[in-house]
């Protein structure tokens, strides 16, 4: 026994040690290759614009790309989104071409042509094999010199946009940005603006015109050349191409100051949210500052990568967060420092501490081991080279050397630059910059973390449209009359209590308008009440039926598809019973729901406002119309499954029906889609039981 | 993230111009390596300079064809398997070593194949050669890993399946077009099997396919080749091999009649239609013209399908085609989502038209060149990344064994005719063997 006992350990020793031995160590990184930048003429065209030219003869590709000086700085308060539209349009239509044609032109030879706005310049793109550069670069001085502007891809493109910033209220992270922004820079500053549906919609086709007069000139721009090109043969093309292309007084790009607001946490109460966004952000120095790039490789050391304090503290040692982040912005004149997380709702303050603690580490400490600030610095550079594999990549670099007016020598050596920073370096800029005296706060999350936050300093409360709550409030006068009275005088309106309780049958007919995206469906609503516990809907369009049977008497509801019913269960049933309830009758008994908040907010624009939250915290504001009692519109938040949106539910065109007044239009607007309903509706009339359960 | 996006990359090629520039064909080839390891591992070595990076790419031929019925979606649990721990490290940490080095690391499942692609800075290639030798043998098979990726993959597969309008009809449509064979089922799986599946039956699957005399190594970008083969025979040559089982023949049953298949579908918003037909393999000399034939039909909004049905008609929101060109067969699939308000059988018909117009009067020299065109700046495009080179190797060597078919393969697009077109229209096109997949929303509660 013992012997063999004994030959086991001796075989497993053995195997461990031979095992042992087969398993190579994670290699060292090598030193890094021997990288040339490479070799780049700079020459300036007769109409003064600055030409780089880059050769690469890896493959017999072109690629042209334009810099305009100006970005979405240039937009204006009001008419935020231009610059945007600017670019998109560029491609929309220009010299003798339509959209079509140029984009048909470019797909047949597998090339491209494409624009975009960034903050502080523009950009147009061209791509194509070298054998049909030809075809590709007229196209893109077309685009470049002869836009226009055609009012229908106008019209198209604002779609677009308006669908775009729609969804901006269903993310609480863009919502958390723009605050942040507002506080850094000041609500007024250009880089605080955001798109919403009034500046889209302030934005005419005259506004872009002016926008490119402005922008679009030799002596307010560079051009890259990158690939396989003979140098004399492409400043030909050039000249003669853009020889019509004449100069012009370029726009004033200075310095916008930062106006900061007052130090503090600026929250905006969310109700729904499953998560809280938190940022918090100190401004920081311009481009050319001495600190610049310590600032930058600090925020690769704050949340980068794995390697970062975020990562390691908020996501590893207590997954409070999936994606924490921080960086460092690279404007030209004026920069700020961002730490930031969807963090969850009951860790929000928690989370906003470890990211002080681990800002506040950086300088006062020592625990930036030199290990770890290699391991990010190995990122850093691995990152710069590897982006060099993209053939863009090295006119980007040069082109934006010369916008920002840093000296190409310190672009080229930038790995020896991220080398040569210390630890020393980085607690003594976060020591300058980063300290908590000089950090703004934001949190977009549930209303009832507000006193949480109390202890980061003042909390000022705001809009999702960023809007001081304050400010808000002051179009909305002291209504001076009850909850109770307003239901009193909302159910007097529609007809007092007698003969609502007289109704003991209804239905409603109606046409229902969907309208999605640009296209509409028609279909035809049927709803059968029998009160208080029966109710049968029917809604049918080209593309789904839809019909529900509550029977509160028999305790059961089912629903259909059309081809298929399926009896409703536990929530689902409970909920359904909910959404299909009278409205009208449902709100007459609002006070009586005890497990429901209901107050006056006050009277605005003639209109009586009435807070409502239900027990799952979705709020809703009912506006009673001031004069007549009668309801005119609902503004909720619900909560689905792309977190909260905003619903707002109007009803106009109120009628006498024996006795009862309803609205003969119901209009429901959401961020995906809008519905219009047409209804009559039928008091007392006979409905036979049968009605109330599937067939 | 480690999905197989084949199938979207076919559905997403970009338009087609009503110009048409012929010229000739040039792009500079690329030069390279190959060599055999003892131990039966194949190993290609390129050359490019033009950033200091480098690209591993290791080929392994396992996908979900070498899996038989009751243990599918092996081949696809591997692919997440491999990013778990092995002998050398433990879990959870080649993504972060990866992205320490400012690198990044992915991989994707098909039916004939498994590849893992692993991009760094080329100061460290070494970091990516130990990991991909590492895996190759060194994986460790166990409770932990297995059950945590099992939890992943249910999710895909729940994510894939359930949670995406029409995400059933790939599964549905190969188990029509080639019932009888291993392409029956797809990559992902039966959901089944894969809950079933014991720590054992992927170990055997591991130490059945996992071997170096199984896989192409490519190595791409800077590197000095005399060097890295050393580092390839340090890491690789010491790794055993194996006897691979001989692949089971695949007996596809041809198509007799057509096949219609209604599918109620909860997350789809229109209804649309799917329909298939049996096509060329990826190695059938008719997959070039059927490549062609269907960027012609279907890509862009100048090609023939857009106009007729979204443009003109306004039966369709949208109308593509792709081919589905693998090893062993293939098929050509159109999909068709319906205009609110329009009929099923209204698009049929109109499908049926544009597919006979092309057999009956074929196409014109000026679509077919636009086509060509557009192949040929995706060819010369995907030589300017070190990856989709070694992607592109990887596969020419595993599946033709001839690596060079990567400065080649553009010569086969190009001699394509327009007879050959409307041949092989008429050839595959066959509206009485073919399968038609109805996908109807269908409105819960």
């Amino acid at each position: 026994m013992k012997k063999i006992l004994i030959g086991i350990l001796l075989f497993v020793s053995f195997y461990g040690i031979s095992f042992s031995q087969n398993i190579p160590p994670k290699p060292e990184p090598l030193p890094a290759n021997q990288f040339n930048f490479p070799e780049y003429k700079v020459a300036t065209l007769s109409n003064g614009l600055k030409v780089f030219l880059i050769k690469d003869d890896e493959q017999p590709v072109l690629i042209i790309n334009l810099l305009i000086k100006g970005g979405t700085v240039l937009d204006g308060k009001n008419k935020t989104g231009a610059t945007d539209y600017l670019a998109a349009m560029l491609t929309k239509g220009a010299g003798k071409r339509n959209a079509l044609e140029i984009a048909q032109t470019l797909d047949g030879i597998g090339a491209s042509v494409a624009a975009g706005a960034r903050g502080e310049y523009m950009e147009v793109t061209g791509y194509s094999l070298k054998k049909h550069f030809n075809i590709m670069f007229d196209i893109f001085a077309d685009v470049v010199l002869a836009p226009t502007f055609p009012s229908d891809e106008f019209d198209k493109l604002m779609d677009q946009f308006l669908a775009s910033v729609k969804m901006r209220k269903s993310s609480s992270s863009t919502i958390a940005g723009d605050m942040i922004k507002a506080a850094v820079y000041g609500q007024d500053h250009p880089f605080a603006q955001f798109k919403t549906e009034q500046t889209l919609k302030a934005i005419k086709v005259s506004d872009l015109k002016d926008l490119y007069k402005n922008t679009f000139m030799p002596n307010n721009a560079t051009i890259a050349v990158t690939g396989d090109f003979d140098e004399k043969e492409i400043i030909n093309i050039l000249e003669e191409k853009l020889k019509n292309w004449k100069k012009g007084t370029p726009p004033n790009l200075g310095q916008i100051e930062a106006k900061s607001m007052k130090r503090g946490v600026y929250f905006i109460p969310r109700p729904g949210s499953k998560q809280s966004s938190i940022v918090i952000s100190q401004l920081t120095v311009p481009r050319n500052h001495p600190d610049y790039d310590v600032l930058s490789l600090t925020g690769s050391v704050m949340g980068g990568s794995f390697g970062s304090k975020l990562f390691r503290t908020l996501r590893e040692k207590y997954s409070f967060t999936y994606t924490p982040y921080a960086y460092h912005t690279s404007s030209k004149y004026i920069n700020r420092f961002a730490c930031g997380a969807e963090v969850k709702n009951e860790k929000t303050d928690s989370s906003l501490t470890i990211i002080l603690e681990q800002l506040q580490s950086l300088y006062s400490d020592g625990d930036l081991s030199k290990e770890d600030l290699d391991r990010i610095k190995n990122n850093n550079i691995g990152s710069y080279l590897m982006a060099f594999e993209n053939s863009g990549y090295i006119s980007d670099l040069v082109q934006s050397a010369d916008f920002y007016e840093i000296p190409i020598d310190k672009i080229k050596n930038y790995p020896q630059i991220v080398q040569n920073i210390t630890t020393l370096d980085i607690s003594k800029v976060a020591a300058k910059y980063l300290t908590p005296e000089k950090s703004y706060i934001a949190v977009v999350g549930l209303p009832s973390l507000r006193d949480s936050l109390k202890k980061f300093g003042p909390v000022y409360e705001y809009t999702l449209d960023i809007k001081p709550v304050e400010e808000s409030k002051t179009n909305v006068k002291s209504s001076g009359i009850s909850k109770e009275q307003v239901i009193e005088k909302f159910e007097k309106a529609i007809g007092g209590k007698e003969a609502i309780s007289k109704v003991k049958t209804m239905k409603i007919e109606g046409s229902l308008t969907l309208s999605a995206q640009g296209q509409s469906i028609s279909g035809n609503v049927m709803q059968v009440f029998e009160f208080p516990d029966k109710v049968h809907t029917l809604t049918k369009t080209p593309i789904f039926t839809n019909e529900i049977w509550i029977n509160k008497t028999l305790n059961k509801g089912w629903a259909s598809n059309g081809n298929e019913t399926n009896e409703l269960k536990d929530d689902e049933l409970t909920e359904t019973e909910e959404s299909t309830k009278f409205e009208f009758f449902d709100i007459t008994q609002l006070l009586a729901k005890t497990d429901y908040k209901v107050e006056v907010k006050g009277e605005k624009d003639g209109m009586i406002m009435l807070k409502v939250v239900d027990p799952e915290e979705n709020e809703s504001t009912y506006y009673f119309n001031k004069t007549t009692g009668l309801l005119d519109k609902i503004e909720a938040s619900q909560v689905t499954e792309q977190g909260p949106m905003d619903i707002t539910m109007e009803f106009k065109e109120y009628e006498d029906f024996r006795g009862i007044k309803l609205p003969l239009k119901q209009i429901t607007t959401t961020p995906m889609y809008t519905t219009t309903l047409d209804a009559v509706y039928w008091i007392n009339p006979d409905i036979s039981d049968e009605t109330f359960q599937p067939k | 993230m480690r999905i197989l996006k084949k199938l979207f990359f076919a559905i997403t090629i970009t338009c087609i111009a009503t110009q048409v520039y012929a010229k000739e064909a040039g792009f500079n080839p690329i030069k390279f390596t190959k060599e055999v390891l003892d131990n039966g591992l194949q190993v290609i070595y390129t050359v490019d300079k033009s950033a200091p990076v480098v690209a591993t790419v290791v080929h392994y031929r396992v996908g979900s064809r070498y899996e038989i019925p009751g243990k599918t979606g092996y081949a696809h649990f591997f692919e997440h398997l491999m990013f778990e721990a092995t002998n050398a490290y433990p879990r959870a940490t080649i993504d972060k070593y990866v992205e320490e080095a400012g690198g990044n690391m992915n991989a994707h499942t098909s039916n004939d194949e498994t590849v893992f692609y692993i991009k760094l800075p080329a100061n460290q290639l070494k970091l990516g050669l130990w990991i991909e030798s590492q895996r190759m043998r060194g994986l460790k098979v166990d409770t932990v890993g297995v059950e945590t990726q099992r939890g992943v993959v249910t999710e895909e597969m729940k994510m894939r399946r359930e949670n995406s309008a029409y995400g059933t009809f790939f599964d549905k449509m190969s188990s029509y077009l080639f019932k009888g064979g291993n392409y029956e089922w797809t990559t992902i799986g039966a959901f089944d099997d894969i809950q079933n599946a014991k720590v054992s039956d992927f170990r055997n699957f591991y130490d059945t396919y996992y071997y170096p005399n199984n896989a192409t190594l490519v190595i791409a970008g800077d590197i000095n080749i005399e060097q890295t083969r050393q580092w390839v025979k340090e890491y690789f040559g010491s790794l055993p091999n194996t006897t691979i089982p001989p692949e089971n023949p695949m007996k596809i049953i041809p198509l007799e009649k057509a096949i219609v298949d209604t599918v109620y579908d909860e997350k789809a918003q229109l209804p649309a239609l799917f329909i298939g037909y049996q096509g060329p393999s990826s190695l059938d000399s008719n997959s070039y013209a059927v490549s062609l034939l269907t960027s012609i039909l279907a890509s862009g909004e100048s090609s023939r399908m857009y106009q007729e049905l979204v443009d003109k008609k306004r039966v369709s929101v949208q109308a593509s085609v792709f081919p589905l060109a693998m090893e062993k067969a293939g098929g050509i699939i159109f999909i068709d989502v319906i205009a609110p308000g329009k009929e099923i059988d209204e698009n049929i018909k109109e499908i049926d038209k544009i597919i006979k117009k092309v057999a009956t009067d074929g196409v014109t020299p000026e679509e077919l060149q636009k086509a060509k065109n557009i192949v040929e700046a995706s060819f010369v495009g995907d030589k300017m990344n070190v990856l989709s080179e070694a992607m592109s190797l990887a596969s020419y060597n595993s599946y033709y064994n001839d690596p060079s078919l990567i400065n080649t393969e553009l010569t086969k697009y190009l001699k394509v005719t327009v007879e050959d077109i409307k041949r092989v229209a008429n050839q595959y096109f066959n509206t009485d063997k073919r399968v038609i997949l109805i996908y109807l929303p269908k409105q819960g509660s």
